[in-house]
């Protein structure tokens, strides 16, 4: 919650300590703080999840740019919506010329520019990506503060939490299949992550956590057929184009062992993102198997 | 010709391909777990049976025909470029051949029909060399052909990671590691079949330099006194470079200093004689990549560290060492 607040101090500090700062730039900064009771209303963001989260909480008008990515169909889950707005780049020059009075940005991205925006006295907000349902809620209570929409931000996570309730009771007592991920170039994913959540939410034991691993791993082929998960899930988009990193998908080795009733794909926009939207990625996933009656 | 070589060739030969089986064998038996190769396939898990037949068993080979192509091709281009330094990875032949295959994913080509890949990666490798000859010519100077390898390899590694980042998918761009230091990782029987026929071919080609090369090596003067037509030579030497390393680089991504290292330790062991350094040096390539793919498993298993990285690190302290032994002997 008070977050917003510390990152507005920490660009004022930035601002005031920045040695190229100009009386005229000090002033515009301290007059934004002074505004921190009203909306801002040219609002930038320039991280696909920020993208989302903003679009899904902003008001009409309150958007000046998304980012790139958000406009593309084949990562972002409101690319149609996205695509009325201006994009930008990550360059601190285009976010400059369109004179936002709040940028958003992701912890992760374009560490370069977020830190030159602050030199320069311009109001960043950096997001983390979410690890879990509860980074979701947080990250959207705060969404809804920063940009003044309490209670658009409110009734998201109401339907979010309803959503995932009524999955949950879905799945009561049933014996839990074990599903292991595996993306382009061998990659899996471990646990304490947002995959390991939505996997868990739809009803299934998580590899990667039974594994131990953390994070993005790679895990040889070799050891994906030995651990042997029930299921293995792959995202569809990101092996539509053809890459070399691929190949690995449709590896004899894993056709053989793994037949297609054990294959799942899943839509890789409703996973990249922490948002409203990730139930969709439980409901999904749930969906593919059939029922818990065997 | 003396009598003691001749017994000790045949020596060397069985020597190095015992060491060959070997390592081939613990190719098949090293990975994420120890599996025994002889029994599994009488009694194992169906698990083990389908790990050996499918995953290491294709690695292993790719190892072995990788290797001997690029063993053969250092040890027919240094004696034919009469330099000790050509070598296919060093020349930017690899690099090309990379930049190629890439072309032939990336472009769509590869989904028109899979032998598009070996056979884009070959023209790379082929327009390479022709162009390292235009630029080298007759002179055989080693500065003029290192500085060439050097500007093809930066030009087509640029190339390469300029199409891979141009790629709509978001994983392209973490290939690029894997085209400029290869990897044989988790392949299958397909590249083994997209690969193996034009490296076999390739290396025949360049089998077929060696009476020539040794003529050569007395000189151009005495080699075409002998009736050696150095047209067909170089055409044979070109020809196969381009089929062998361009299918072997399709499937394997740019494997460096192979090519470099193993001519130049069996040079003494035979001789100095360039006919028989040619498969000697193919099998002491099968047998040095095999053991760097060993490496890659057993130091970092899992974190799939790439064969380029464990062939570079031996490979740039004897390069240099080979450079300053050079210098000493010109001065």
């Amino acid at each position: 919650m008070c977050r917003p607040a510390v990152s507005l101090l920490a660009a004022v500090l930035l601002a005031l300590s920045g040695a190229g700062a100009s009386a005229g730039e000090l002033a515009g900064v301290a007059g934004t703080s002074g505004e921190v009771g009203s909306p801002p209303l040219r609002v930038v963001s320039m991280n696909l999840c920020t993208d989302q989260l903003a679009l899904l909480l902003a008001a009409p008008g309150q958007l000046r740019a998304l980012s790139h990515l958000a406009s593309d169909e084949s990562v972002s889950v409101l690319s149609a919506r996205a695509r009325a707005l201006p994009r930008n780049h990550g360059l601190a020059e285009e976010i400059l010329r369109l004179d936002p009075d709040l940028v958003i940005a992701g912890t992760y991205t374009t560490r370069a520019t977020v830190n030159l925006l602050r030199r320069l006295g311009l109001r960043v907000a950096e997001f983390a990506p979410a690890r879990n349902f509860a980074d979701i809620r947080e990250n959207l209570t705060r969404m809804g503060a920063l940009l003044h929409r309490e209670a658009q931000a409110r009734a998201l996570t109401e339907a979010f939490d309803r959503e995932l309730a009524r999955l949950s009771a879905d799945k009561g007592g049933a014996r839990r299949p074990v599903l292991g991920s595996y993306a382009a170039n061998s990659y899996t994913t471990g646990g304490g992550t947002l995959e390991a959540e939505i996997v868990t939410a739809a009803g299934f034991r998580h590899l990667g956590t039974e594994l131990g691993l953390s994070g993005a791993t790679r895990l040889p082929l070799e050891s994906l057929i030995v651990a042997n998960p029930d299921y293995v899930m792959s995202w569809r988009r990101w092996t539509a184009t053809p890459a070399r990193s691929g190949e690995i998908l449709t590896h004899p080795a894993l056709q053989k062992w793994f037949g297609p009733e054990r294959r799942l794909w899943s839509d890789d926009r409703y996973w990249i993102c922490g948002a409203p939207f990730t139930v969709e990625a439980v409901t999904a996933l749930a969906a593919a198997v059939p029922g818990d009656g065997s | 010709m003396s009598g003691g070589r001749g017994i000790r060739f045949p020596l060397l030969v069985a020597g190095l391909a015992s060491l060959v089986a070997g390592l081939f064998f613990l190719s098949l038996a090293v990975g994420q777990v120890w599996i025994d190769p002889l029994s599994a396939f009488s009694g194992g898990s169906a698990a083990d049976r389908l790990i050996l037949a499918e995953i290491r068993l294709p690695r292993a080979l790719l190892g072995l025909m990788v290797g001997a192509i690029l063993g053969l091709s250092g040890a027919v281009l240094q004696g034919l470029l009469r330099n000790p330094l050509a070598e296919p990875g060093l020349l930017g032949v690899s690099a090309s051949a990379s930049l190629g295959a890439v072309l032939a994913i990336h472009g769509g080509l590869v989904a028109v029909h899979a032998y598009a890949l070996p056979l884009s990666a070959l023209i790379g490798a082929l327009l390479s060399v022709l162009l390292l000859q235009a630029l080298v010519g007759r002179s055989g100077e080693i500065l003029t052909l290192i500085l060439a390898g050097v500007a093809l390899t930066s030009l087509a590694g640029a190339l390469t990671s300029l199409v891979l980042n141009l790629s709509p998918n978001p994983f392209a761009a973490m290939e690029i590691v894997f085209w400029m230091l290869g990897s044989l990782t988790d392949r299958s029987m397909v590249h083994v079949g997209l690969a193996g026929p034009f490296i076999v071919v390739g290396a025949v080609l360049l089998l077929l330099t060696g009476r020539a090369l040794e003529a050569l090596s007395l000189g151009q003067e005495v080699a075409r006194s002998l009736g050696i037509r150095m047209g067909r030579t170089r055409a044979l030497a070109v020809l196969g470079t381009a089929l062998g390393v361009g299918a072997a680089t399709a499937v394997s991504g740019a494997i460096g200093f192979v090519g470099l290292i193993v001519p130049h330790l069996l040079r003494p062991l035979v001789g100095h004689r360039p006919g028989r350094l040619l498969p000697v040096s193919a099998l002491g390539g099968a047998a040095f990549l095999l053991a760097a793919d060993l490496l890659v498993r057993v130091i970092l298993p899992g974190r799939d560290l790439k064969l380029g990285v464990v062939t570079a690190i031996i490979g740039a302290p004897f390069f240099l060492w080979l450079l300053l032994s050079l210098k000493r002997r010109a001065a």
